[in-house]
């Protein structure tokens, strides 16, 4: 199997999805992990998918146009990158609130960086009124990093931007 | 003895558990045998008959020495257990030794008072909260097939791949 990633942008519509995910069943493709989501009226889809042997980036590529083009989709194919190795990483959850205000995801992204933890998954938005910009980061820290440390690097850059930060560690106790 | 975890879609994990009345010894070798299973995995606080295969109502709870119970009650066996009383609400992230993959944000009650029978037969009542209350929660959800993927508020958002 050839593992391939797809994404696809465009004016929100229903039957984005039905339409991209059938055109790669027509062309054996297995969905492997799929991630959505609606900003404002865009809808954004990340799709990564097994296609059989002989089955590449092009045929993918062009299986997936005329679709895009009758949806209006921006459309991007290319080969999955490979899965990291190496041993597992301490996983956190970092918590931000606060007021709006311009450049929050980037002071904490580059903070992220600086200590070297890696963002896995970040969603950020507006709620109620008067509007509160919640963001949520989970990340994985490098080895031998500890969450009480990063939180305390982290605390100064949530006051420069006048937000509440919480660091939680992922649990790992199971029941 | 070390038995075999049962991992989801394992049907028997939803389906409920049957009352086990006055433990005998094939429940006691049950309860050992779930007590070398738990011990045999690294950062276990809690597992229920049904994740060893055996649908009886018996479930065991034992959180020493974890960080977030410092007044831990110490090992519980819970058998046919009943909620008699909750209140409060927090959302928490849990694991589940059936689902070992994934974690998941559920909500549970804070406060709980559940009455059980100990290993020994005699009906005991149990009152806790945090942590511990939550494993209870937790291992008594086994015993009706309820798993935590059953508690979410989201699927997209409140289920977590574990570390790879």
């Amino acid at each position: 199997m050839n593992e391939i990633v797809v994404t696809a942008v465009g004016a929100d519509r229903p039957g984005i999805v039905a339409a991209l995910t059938g055109a790669l069943l027509e062309i054996g493709g297995n969905l492997e992990e799929t991630r959505a989501a609606l900003l404002r009226g865009s809808f954004a889809t990340v799709l990564a998918v097994a296609v059989p042997e002989g089955t590449g980036v092009a045929e993918v590529e062009a299986a997936l146009a005329p679709v895009a083009a009758e949806l209006g989709l921006g459309l991007w194919v290319g080969a999955a990158a490979p899965k990291p190795a190496g041993p597992p990483l301490q996983r956190c959850v970092v918590s931000v609130y606060g007021a709006d205000r311009p450049g929050i995801v980037h002071g904490m992204s580059g903070a992220l960086a600086d200590h070297g933890a890696n963002i896995i998954d970040l969603s950020a938005r507006l709620v109620g009124e008067p509007p509160i910009y919640v963001l949520g980061i989970e990340i994985e820290l490098p080895a031998g990093a500890s969450p009480s440390g990063l939180a305390g690097a982290l605390a100064p850059v949530a006051d420069a931007h006048g937000v509440e930060l919480t660091l939680e560690a992922e649990s790992d106790e199971v029941m | 003895m070390i038995r075999e975890v049962l991992r989801y879609p394992d049907r028997r994990l939803k389906l409920p558990a049957v009352p086990v009345g006055a433990p005998g010894p094939a429940i006691r070798r049950l309860a050992a045998d779930m007590l070398d299973t738990a011990r045999s995995f690294p950062r276990t606080v809690g597992i229920a008959a049904p994740q060893v295969g055996e649908l009886w109502r018996v479930a065991y709870v034992d959180c020493t020495g974890h960080k977030k119970v410092p007044d831990a009650l110490g090992p519980l066996w819970l058998i046919d257990p009943v909620i008699v009383e909750s209140s409060g609400e927090e959302i928490g992230r849990e694991g589940c030794l059936s689902l070992p993959e994934i974690t998941a944000n559920v909500r549970r009650a804070t406060h709980v008072t559940v009455d059980a029978t100990d290993l020994d037969g005699g009906r005991r009542r149990i009152t806790t909260s945090g942590f511990e209350a939550r494993v209870i929660l937790h291992e008594m959800d086994h015993l009706d097939g309820i798993l935590i993927l059953d508690r979410v508020a989201s699927l997209a958002l409140d289920v977590f791949a574990r570390k790879r």
